[in-house]
Protein backbone atom coordinates (compact mmCIF):
# COMPACT_ATOMS: atom_id res chain seq x y z
CA UNK A 1 0.00 0.00 0.00
CA UNK A 2 1.63 3.19 -1.37
CA UNK A 3 1.00 6.61 0.21
CA UNK A 4 0.19 8.88 -2.19
CA UNK A 5 -2.16 5.32 -3.63
CA UNK A 6 -3.82 5.12 -0.18
CA UNK A 7 -4.06 8.94 -0.13
CA UNK A 8 -5.60 9.21 -3.99
CA UNK A 9 -8.31 6.71 -3.40
CA UNK A 10 -9.55 7.91 0.02
CA UNK A 11 -10.99 11.08 -1.38
CA UNK A 12 -13.77 12.25 0.52
CA UNK A 13 -12.55 10.68 4.07
CA UNK A 14 -12.13 13.65 7.14
CA UNK A 15 -8.82 13.67 7.91
CA UNK A 16 -6.27 15.85 10.01
CA UNK A 17 -3.13 17.15 8.78
CA UNK A 18 -0.09 18.45 10.77
CA UNK A 19 1.90 20.79 8.93
CA UNK A 20 5.88 21.29 9.88
CA UNK A 21 4.92 24.63 11.96
CA UNK A 22 2.74 22.60 14.24
CA UNK A 23 -0.17 24.19 12.84
CA UNK A 24 -3.29 21.41 12.07
CA UNK A 25 -5.68 21.28 9.12
CA UNK A 26 -8.74 18.99 9.75
CA UNK A 27 -11.29 18.26 6.71
CA UNK A 28 -12.54 16.02 3.95
CA UNK A 29 -9.83 15.57 1.44
CA UNK A 30 -11.01 16.84 -2.04
CA UNK A 31 -7.96 16.34 -4.34
CA UNK A 32 -4.19 14.82 -3.75
CA UNK A 33 -1.52 15.24 -6.58
CA UNK A 34 1.91 13.67 -6.94
CA UNK A 35 3.91 15.81 -4.93
CA UNK A 36 1.19 15.07 -1.60
CA UNK A 37 -0.31 18.74 -2.23
CA UNK A 38 -3.70 18.67 -0.98
CA UNK A 39 -6.95 20.13 -1.40
CA UNK A 40 -9.69 20.02 1.59
CA UNK A 41 -13.41 21.07 2.10
CA UNK A 42 -14.86 22.04 5.09
CA UNK A 43 -11.56 22.74 7.11
CA UNK A 44 -10.99 23.67 10.51
CA UNK A 45 -6.97 25.30 10.35
CA UNK A 46 -5.86 25.47 14.15
CA UNK A 47 -2.86 27.39 14.46
CA UNK A 48 -1.35 28.37 17.53
CA UNK A 49 -3.42 31.01 18.59
CA UNK A 50 -6.27 30.77 16.77
CA UNK A 51 -8.64 28.55 15.51
CA UNK A 52 -10.29 29.07 11.79
CA UNK A 53 -13.22 27.42 9.67
CA UNK A 54 -12.75 27.47 5.83
CA UNK A 55 -14.61 26.35 2.75
CA UNK A 56 -11.15 24.78 0.90
CA UNK A 57 -7.81 24.86 1.77
CA UNK A 58 -4.57 24.06 -0.44
CA UNK A 59 -1.90 22.62 1.40
CA UNK A 60 1.60 22.20 0.22
CA UNK A 61 2.63 18.76 0.25
CA UNK A 62 6.22 19.92 1.11
CA UNK A 63 5.34 21.16 4.65
CA UNK A 64 3.30 18.24 5.58
CA UNK A 65 4.55 16.80 9.11
CA UNK A 66 1.79 13.80 9.32
CA UNK A 67 -1.78 12.72 8.27
CA UNK A 68 -3.76 11.34 10.15
CA UNK A 69 -6.28 9.45 8.95
CA UNK A 70 -9.31 7.19 9.65
CA UNK A 71 -8.84 3.70 10.96
CA UNK A 72 -11.01 2.07 8.55
CA UNK A 73 -9.64 3.63 5.41
CA UNK A 74 -6.73 1.25 4.71
CA UNK A 75 -9.11 -1.17 4.95
CA UNK A 76 -12.03 0.05 2.91
CA UNK A 77 -8.81 0.71 -0.10
CA UNK A 78 -7.61 -2.17 0.51
CA UNK A 79 -11.08 -3.76 -0.22
CA UNK A 80 -11.18 -2.11 -3.16
CA UNK A 81 -8.19 -2.49 -4.54
CA UNK A 82 -8.66 -6.39 -4.06
CA UNK A 83 -12.14 -5.87 -5.81
CA UNK A 84 -9.63 -4.13 -8.97
CA UNK A 85 -7.76 -7.23 -8.68
CA UNK A 86 -10.42 -9.73 -8.90
CA UNK A 87 -11.68 -7.67 -12.62
CA UNK A 88 -7.94 -7.79 -13.81
CA UNK A 89 -4.94 -6.33 -13.58
CA UNK A 90 -5.18 -3.18 -16.21
CA UNK A 91 -6.20 -0.04 -13.54
CA UNK A 92 -3.52 -1.61 -11.46
CA UNK A 93 -1.03 -1.50 -14.61
CA UNK A 94 -2.40 2.06 -15.11
CA UNK A 95 -1.45 3.21 -11.77
CA UNK A 96 2.18 1.63 -11.98
CA UNK A 97 2.94 3.07 -15.46
CA UNK A 98 1.29 6.37 -13.57
CA UNK A 99 3.32 6.15 -10.79
CA UNK A 100 6.73 5.40 -13.01
CA UNK A 101 6.54 8.50 -15.38
CA UNK A 102 3.92 10.64 -13.56
CA UNK A 103 0.22 10.92 -14.44
CA UNK A 104 -1.57 11.74 -17.84
CA UNK A 105 1.70 12.99 -19.34
CA UNK A 106 2.89 9.57 -19.59
CA UNK A 107 -0.34 8.24 -20.58
CA UNK A 108 -0.08 10.87 -23.91
CA UNK A 109 3.57 9.66 -23.84
CA UNK A 110 2.36 6.46 -24.38
CA UNK A 111 -0.39 6.77 -26.87
CA UNK A 112 1.77 9.31 -28.55
CA UNK A 113 4.58 6.78 -28.95
CA UNK A 114 2.13 4.17 -30.10
CA UNK A 115 0.80 6.57 -32.44
CA UNK A 116 4.31 6.92 -33.43
CA UNK A 117 4.94 3.20 -34.03
CA UNK A 118 1.68 3.13 -36.24
CA UNK A 119 3.08 5.82 -37.94
CA UNK A 120 6.87 4.08 -38.04
CA UNK A 121 4.84 1.33 -39.36
CA UNK A 122 3.15 2.79 -41.84
CA UNK A 123 6.08 4.47 -42.95
CA UNK A 124 7.72 1.34 -43.22
CA UNK A 125 5.09 -0.32 -44.80
CA UNK A 126 5.05 2.57 -47.44
CA UNK A 127 8.36 3.25 -47.95
CA UNK A 128 8.86 -0.82 -48.45
CA UNK A 129 6.05 -0.37 -51.21
CA UNK A 130 7.39 2.68 -52.42
CA UNK A 131 10.87 0.85 -53.14
CA UNK A 132 8.79 -2.06 -54.40
CA UNK A 133 7.43 0.57 -57.00
CA UNK A 134 10.37 1.93 -57.73
CA UNK A 135 11.86 -1.12 -58.34
CA UNK A 136 9.10 -2.66 -60.26
CA UNK A 137 9.25 0.98 -62.30
CA UNK A 138 13.10 0.31 -62.69
CA UNK A 139 11.71 -3.51 -63.97
CA UNK A 140 8.95 -2.87 -66.22
CA UNK A 141 11.23 -0.07 -67.64
CA UNK A 142 14.64 -2.30 -67.68
CA UNK A 143 11.87 -4.75 -69.26
CA UNK A 144 10.64 -2.20 -71.76
CA UNK A 145 14.34 -1.78 -72.95
CA UNK A 146 16.12 -4.69 -72.50
CA UNK A 147 13.12 -7.79 -71.67
CA UNK A 148 16.02 -9.56 -69.57
CA UNK A 149 16.66 -11.09 -66.44
CA UNK A 150 14.38 -8.59 -64.88
CA UNK A 151 11.64 -9.52 -66.73
CA UNK A 152 12.32 -12.79 -65.51
CA UNK A 153 11.82 -11.76 -61.73
CA UNK A 154 8.36 -10.50 -62.14
CA UNK A 155 7.24 -13.44 -64.31
CA UNK A 156 8.67 -15.75 -61.30
CA UNK A 157 6.52 -13.98 -59.34
CA UNK A 158 3.45 -14.07 -61.37
CA UNK A 159 3.80 -17.98 -61.73
CA UNK A 160 4.23 -18.61 -57.76
CA UNK A 161 1.52 -17.15 -57.11
CA UNK A 162 -0.07 -19.12 -60.09
CA UNK A 163 1.08 -22.53 -59.06
CA UNK A 164 -0.95 -23.25 -56.21
CA UNK A 165 -3.61 -21.97 -57.96
CA UNK A 166 -3.08 -24.50 -60.55
CA UNK A 167 -2.30 -27.25 -57.97
CA UNK A 168 -5.39 -26.94 -55.76
CA UNK A 169 -7.14 -26.87 -59.19
CA UNK A 170 -5.52 -30.01 -60.20
CA UNK B 1 -24.73 -4.22 -15.79
CA UNK B 2 -20.50 -4.61 -15.45
CA UNK B 3 -20.22 -1.85 -17.62
CA UNK B 4 -21.39 1.02 -15.23
CA UNK B 5 -19.93 -0.52 -11.54
CA UNK B 6 -16.44 -0.80 -13.82
CA UNK B 7 -16.60 2.46 -14.90
CA UNK B 8 -17.47 4.14 -11.98
CA UNK B 9 -14.45 1.96 -9.83
CA UNK B 10 -11.82 3.06 -12.45
CA UNK B 11 -13.44 6.97 -11.89
CA UNK B 12 -12.52 6.05 -7.58
CA UNK B 13 -9.31 3.93 -7.65
CA UNK B 14 -6.52 6.12 -9.51
CA UNK B 15 -3.10 7.45 -9.23
CA UNK B 16 -1.70 10.80 -8.42
CA UNK B 17 -2.48 13.61 -10.68
CA UNK B 18 0.33 15.67 -12.29
CA UNK B 19 -1.82 18.47 -13.32
CA UNK B 20 -3.02 21.43 -10.93
CA UNK B 21 -5.19 19.96 -8.26
CA UNK B 22 -6.94 23.37 -7.13
CA UNK B 23 -8.49 26.04 -10.08
CA UNK B 24 -7.23 29.33 -8.89
CA UNK B 25 -9.80 31.01 -11.57
CA UNK B 26 -12.26 30.69 -8.65
CA UNK B 27 -10.52 32.97 -6.19
CA UNK B 28 -9.75 35.43 -8.82
CA UNK B 29 -10.47 39.29 -7.65
CA UNK B 30 -11.33 37.66 -4.68
CA UNK B 31 -9.80 37.81 -0.93
CA UNK B 32 -7.38 35.20 -0.51
CA UNK B 33 -5.46 33.85 2.84
CA UNK B 34 -2.00 32.64 2.30
CA UNK B 35 0.53 31.20 4.39
CA UNK B 36 4.21 31.64 3.42
CA UNK B 37 7.19 29.86 4.21
CA UNK B 38 9.06 31.56 7.36
CA UNK B 39 5.57 31.90 8.97
CA UNK B 40 4.55 35.08 7.19
CA UNK B 41 0.78 35.31 6.62
CA UNK B 42 -0.82 37.79 3.56
CA UNK B 43 -3.94 38.20 2.72
CA UNK B 44 -4.53 39.70 -0.83
CA UNK B 45 -6.68 39.83 -3.95
CA UNK B 46 -5.71 37.02 -6.09
CA UNK B 47 -4.61 39.28 -9.53
CA UNK B 48 -3.68 36.32 -11.47
CA UNK B 49 -1.43 33.07 -11.06
CA UNK B 50 0.50 30.51 -13.42
CA UNK B 51 0.89 26.63 -13.13
CA UNK B 52 3.76 26.98 -10.58
CA UNK B 53 1.03 28.59 -7.70
CA UNK B 54 3.04 31.85 -8.30
CA UNK B 55 0.52 34.44 -7.68
CA UNK B 56 0.08 37.85 -8.21
CA UNK B 57 -1.87 39.60 -5.30
CA UNK B 58 -3.24 42.91 -4.63
CA UNK B 59 -4.12 44.89 -1.91
CA UNK B 60 -2.48 42.98 0.00
CA UNK B 61 -2.11 43.04 4.07
CA UNK B 62 0.82 41.31 6.14
CA UNK B 63 -0.23 40.12 9.50
CA UNK B 64 2.50 40.94 11.48
CA UNK B 65 3.64 38.68 14.08
CA UNK B 66 4.47 38.75 18.12
CA UNK B 67 7.89 40.06 18.76
CA UNK B 68 8.18 37.51 21.71
CA UNK B 69 6.65 34.56 19.71
CA UNK B 70 6.96 34.46 15.79
CA UNK B 71 4.27 31.80 15.66
CA UNK B 72 2.09 33.79 16.97
CA UNK B 73 -0.11 36.30 14.29
CA UNK B 74 -1.26 39.34 15.97
CA UNK B 75 -4.86 40.39 14.17
CA UNK B 76 -4.63 44.00 14.72
CA UNK B 77 -1.27 44.81 13.65
CA UNK B 78 -0.91 44.58 10.07
CA UNK B 79 1.35 46.31 7.14
CA UNK B 80 0.46 47.28 3.54
CA UNK B 81 2.34 45.55 0.72
CA UNK B 82 0.30 46.52 -2.06
CA UNK B 83 0.79 44.61 -5.43
CA UNK B 84 3.02 41.41 -4.79
CA UNK B 85 3.98 38.69 -6.95
CA UNK B 86 4.19 35.59 -4.51
CA UNK B 87 6.35 33.27 -5.48
CA UNK B 88 4.89 29.48 -5.77
CA UNK B 89 7.30 27.89 -4.06
CA UNK B 90 7.44 29.69 -0.69
CA UNK B 91 3.34 29.45 -0.22
CA UNK B 92 2.67 26.64 1.59
CA UNK B 93 -1.37 26.76 2.12
CA UNK B 94 -4.32 28.85 0.50
CA UNK B 95 -7.42 29.55 1.41
CA UNK B 96 -10.13 31.74 0.78
CA UNK B 97 -10.76 34.12 2.96
CA UNK B 98 -14.39 34.74 2.43
CA UNK B 99 -16.54 32.60 4.00
CA UNK B 100 -13.73 32.10 6.85
CA UNK B 101 -14.20 32.87 10.34
CA UNK B 102 -12.88 32.48 13.74
CA UNK B 103 -14.08 30.05 16.33
CA UNK B 104 -13.27 29.11 19.81
CA UNK B 105 -10.55 26.48 20.02
CA UNK B 106 -12.39 23.20 20.16
CA UNK B 107 -9.70 21.29 21.69
CA UNK B 108 -9.79 23.63 24.79
CA UNK B 109 -13.25 23.23 25.53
Amino acid sequence: MLPLYLLTNSNGQHMLIELKNGDTVQGQLTNVDNWMNLTLADVTHTASNEVITLPEIYVRGNFIKYIKLQQDVIEKVKQSSAQQQSQGHHQNRDFRRRQGGGGNRRDNDRRFNQGGNQKRNEGRGSHYNGGNRRYNNQRQSNDGNHSSAMGGFVQHHQTSAQQPASLGHN
Amino acid sequence: MSEPSNQHQKRKFEGPKREAIINLGKYTDKHVRVKLMGGRLVVGVLKGYDQLMNLVLDETVEYMRDEEDDTVIKKDSTRELGLVVMRGTMLLTLSPADGSECIVNPHLE
